[in-house]
């Protein structure tokens, strides 16, 4: 994508490895403002190590990794302050493959928790618009349930409207339907889907589900083996993928 | 010597008396250990090497020597060269210092039962540390250990007997000295056996429930 504004995410010449197992190799691409990009690949290709770096839940081993173009993660420059990670950071917010809800409080009270510790937000205008999210996910309903009482499409939902809460400008979406019964599936993606066409939040989204991966996105990324092969439009690299690797990889998926 | 019913009415009142000394020390020394206990494992946890030793030194010291010796230390020998305290205070951080040793590891273990995708949510919502603590991880961490820290309660109000060595005049001091001048040991002390027990079956059942409760 041929973006002249400063990109929304950037990593530059990313490496992380873990002892001798490199996990991603001198990993260069940025994503622009309210574009959506779908990651995927082979597990182990490296595509949640993006997602967890770019949360700050993993530093990179060298490289740099900016966000609306201030430094997050720095493998190789001076040590970044605190307060100037934790600002870049307050750009991102992040739904998890196991839900990762707080079990100790309702639906709307997980949503609520965060605006008001860290935004400082009213409690009443948290609720208020906690409510709003839950009913935005279909589940105005179930605002006082708590977390062990909701299905896992359910959870889902509500972790979904606690990371919109804090109103990210990017939103990295870590397999979020891998931890789900087949047929709550649908609803956790359909949730998504309105998110897509309602807002101009930046979405960066790892997925096994192949359809989900080529309707949500503006660009697809196939990465292999810490690298990226392949990059284009969905239809491109779906119909018409110039790598072989690519190739054999959608062939495997779609059997 | 038979039991004497009427002497009944001059010691419940005393051991009623001495029972409300041994309730505010146990409760003060609970408050001792568990606040103790928490910091241990909170700071141990991002210590360095240095101080991570220096903290399981001092725990294991405590949990390796008898209670008992460790109120004399703290009566007879502390104040030799530093502050004298109440017999009262004393006791409460004698019981409240050699139970945070136990507690410590029982707040560890809680700790780590709390999945590391909940310090994961924190971050990825912007928590701060204290916040992380205080909203999300110790909330949970209470609830894993609640019936664990009140076994340690029946525990330290079993123990808050031995105040009694360093003259705290709780339910067993209340006794001794009345049996000591009246040879009434065999009312007074099947008294305080009853209350005692009464007392520590009461918090049991509670624990219990507690714990049923929360599983």
């Amino acid at each position: 994508m041929n973006n002249q504004s400063t990109p929304a995410a950037e990593f530059v010449d990313v490496t992380k490895s873990y002892g001798t197992l490199e996990v991603l190799q001198n990993l260069s691409f940025s994503i622009a403002p309210a574009e959506r990009v779908s990651l995927i690949g082979p597990s182990g290709s490296g595509k949640t190590t993006i997602l967890r770096m770019l949360m700050t839940l993993e530093q990179p081993t060298s490289g740099d990794i900016r966000v609306f173009g201030k430094p997050l993660s720095s493998g190789t420059g001076p040590r970044l302050r605190e307060q100037d990670v934790r600002a870049a950071r307050a750009h991102i917010g992040m739904v998890f493959q196991q839900f990762n809800l707080f079990p100790h409080m309702s639906a709307i009270g997980n949503v609520m928790e965060a605006p008001m510790q860290v935004l400082g937000m009213a409690k009443d205008d948290a609720r208020a618009m906690a409510q709003a999210l839950l009913d935005r996910v279909g589940l105005g309903a179930k605002a006082d349930s708590y977390p062990s009482q909701l299905s896992g499409g359910q959870q889902q939902r509500v972790a979904i409207a606690r990371a919109l809460a804090m109103k990210p400008q990017i939103m990295l979406l870590d397999e979020i339907t891998s931890a789900l019964d087949p047929e709550l599936i649908g609803e956790v993606l359909d949730v998504v889907h309105s998110l897509a066409s309602e807002t101009r939040m930046a979405m960066l989204v790892v997925t096994h589900e192949m359809g989900f991966a080529r309707d949500i996105a503006d660009r697809v990324i196939f990465m292999e083996k810490g690298r990226i092969v392949e990059e284009g439009l969905p239809d491109q690299v779906f119909e018409d993928p110039a790598s072989e690797r690519t190739r054999s990889f959608l062939r495997s998926v779609r059997r | 010597m038979n039991f004497d019913l009427n002497s009944i009415n001059v010691i419940l009142p005393l051991l009623l008396q001495g029972l409300k000394v041994t309730v505010i020390a146990s409760t003060g020394a609970v408050i001792v250990a568990i606040a103790l206990g928490l910091l241990i494992a909170i700071v141990r946890r991002s210590a360095g090497r240095a101080l991570r030793l220096a903290i399981d030194t001092v725990v294991t010291v405590v949990r390796s020597t008898p209670l008992l010796v460790q109120l004399y230390l703290l009566f007879y020998v502390l104040p030799l060269y530093g502050p004298a305290m109440s017999p009262m205070t004393t006791g409460i951080l004698g019981l409240g210092i050699h139970y945070c040793a136990y507690l410590s590891e029982v707040f560890r273990a809680g700790i780590d039962a709390v999945p590391k995708g909940q310090w994961e949510a924190a971050i990825a919502l912007q928590f701060n540390r204290l916040q992380t603590w205080r909203r999300l991880i110790i909330p949970q961490v209470v609830r894993i250990v609640l019936p664990q820290v009140g076994n340690y309660f029946i525990s330290i109000y079993k123990h808050s007997s031995l105040l009694a060595t360093i003259t705290v005049v709780e339910i067993l001091g209340t006794t001794l000295n009345y049996a000591g001048e009246t040879f009434r040991y065999f009312e007074a002390f099947t008294l305080l056996g009853i209350i005692y027990f009464i007392v520590g079956f009461s918090l049991s059942r509670t624990v219990g429930y507690l714990e049923r409760r929360l599983a």
